[in-house]
């Protein structure tokens, strides 16, 4: 992949494990940043001399806004072994899931002042995943896009195949990634500390945790590319094997 | 008479628009940023009256503005309110230069105004 300058870390499976005590704490901490802009954003409506525009664009913020927290609150919330046992795998187009992504999240983008597109490629492969599992993951992935990128650039969703794996990555131009991320992200929430990620401030990290521990449950790993102007998150799903039967 | 400047830094641009709106309608002289590097910038380039900032900022995070801030003659006297949902205490922000922490999740743009005109008092 064209990140060579970049320092990978992540991709294995390294034991990963999260108490439920633990993550809950770090999960309020993660539905903190959306549920007071949705009270300010609330509060502003309150006030009677905001004209017809202000209005309007204040309520949308707030259905976006709402839109973010539940997602949130679905993605950190839900219980692995819940998920696993509704686990539904199947080959799955990765172009077309990239742009499932890109539809729900453009409004919020554009909202922002930002954009989010698909790098585009002659043909889409197949992976095997639940569909609504991974594009649970990409949308978590493209949400921290969002809040940390600096919106010079868009942010981009990136398919690239081997004859082994697919890997789907969310490229921003945000704040550096550390390089021991994932050890720093798995140290606060076990102590609950729930501090953010150094320099990418609403999160406490629980969301790209869960990511990960979703990729796993389907086969896949997730990892981080860093870059020198700011971070490709992914997630290595296993080829389809489909087509080839046919 | 000419009105007091404050320097707004929030990392969620559309809380801090909030935090910018009431204090514009309040008459203050407003300039905001997500950033914290770019906030000493602006801090060189506005001379703030007061300063209202967020502690989970993009960049260099809001202890180290703080510290800087602290740092420098001409700024170490700004006042600063904090704004912060995470539990954060005034007495542990003191030594920062902070003379009010609001929690941003139950105060009011009210309240933000008050606090704006206790510490220019």
């Amino acid at each position: 992949m064209g990140v060579a300058r970049g320092i990978e870390s992540g991709g294995d499976n390294d034991g990963f494990s999260m108490d439920q005590p633990d993550l809950l704490g770090a999960a309020a901490s993660e539905l903190n940043a959306p549920l007071v802009l949705l009270r300010q954003l609330s509060l502003a409506l309150a006030d009677e001399t905001l004209g017809v525009d202000e209005r309007r664009r204040l309520t949308e913020q707030l259905a976006l806004t709402s839109e973010r927290a539940l997602r949130l609150a679905r993605h950190v919330g839900s219980h692995p072994e819940d998920t696993f046992m509704r686990l539904a795998l199947e080959p799955v187009n990765a172009m077309m899931l990239c742009q499932e992504v890109i539809n729900e999240l453009q409004p919020l983008f554009a909202a922002h002042g930002q954009s989010i597109v698909v790098r585009q490629r002659a043909k889409s492969p197949l992976l095997v995943a639940d569909r609504s599992l991974l594009r649970r993951v990409l949308v978590g992935f493209g949400d921290n896009a969002l809040h940390y990128g600096s919106g010079d650039k868009p942010v981009q969703l990136i398919v690239e195949a081997n004859a082994q794996r697919v890997r789907l990555g969310v490229r921003d131009y945000g704040p550096s990634v550390p390089a021991d991320m994932w050890q720093r992200l798995e140290g606060r929430v076990s102590r609950r500390a729930a501090m953010p990620l150094p320099r990418r401030p609403q999160a406490s990290g629980v969301s790209l945790l869960k990511a990960r521990q979703l990729t796993e449950m389907m086969g896949g790993n997730v990892g981080v590319t860093r870059h020198r102007d700011g971070a490709t998150f992914f997630v290595n799903m296993q080829v389809s094997g489909q087509l080839s039967l046919l | 008479m000419k009105s007091a400047k404050v320097l707004v830094i929030e990392s969620d641009p559309w809380l801090g628009e909030r935090f910018e709106y009431a204090l514009k309608k309040a008459g203050f002289g407003v300039r905001s940023t997500s950033n914290a590097y770019s906030a000493m910038d602006m801090v060189d380039e506005f001379r703030p009256d007061a300063i209202v900032m967020g502690l989970l900022l993009s960049g260099a995070g809001g202890l180290s503005l703080l510290h800087e801030l602290q740092s420098y003659t001409d700024t170490a006297g700004v006042p600063v309110i904090v704004c912060s949902a995470t539990n954060v205490m005034l007495d542990e922000l003191r030594p920062y230069g902070v003379e009010r922490v609001l929690d941003s999740g139950a105060m009011k743009p009210d309240d933000l105004v008050a606090a704006v005109r206790s510490v220019l008092a």
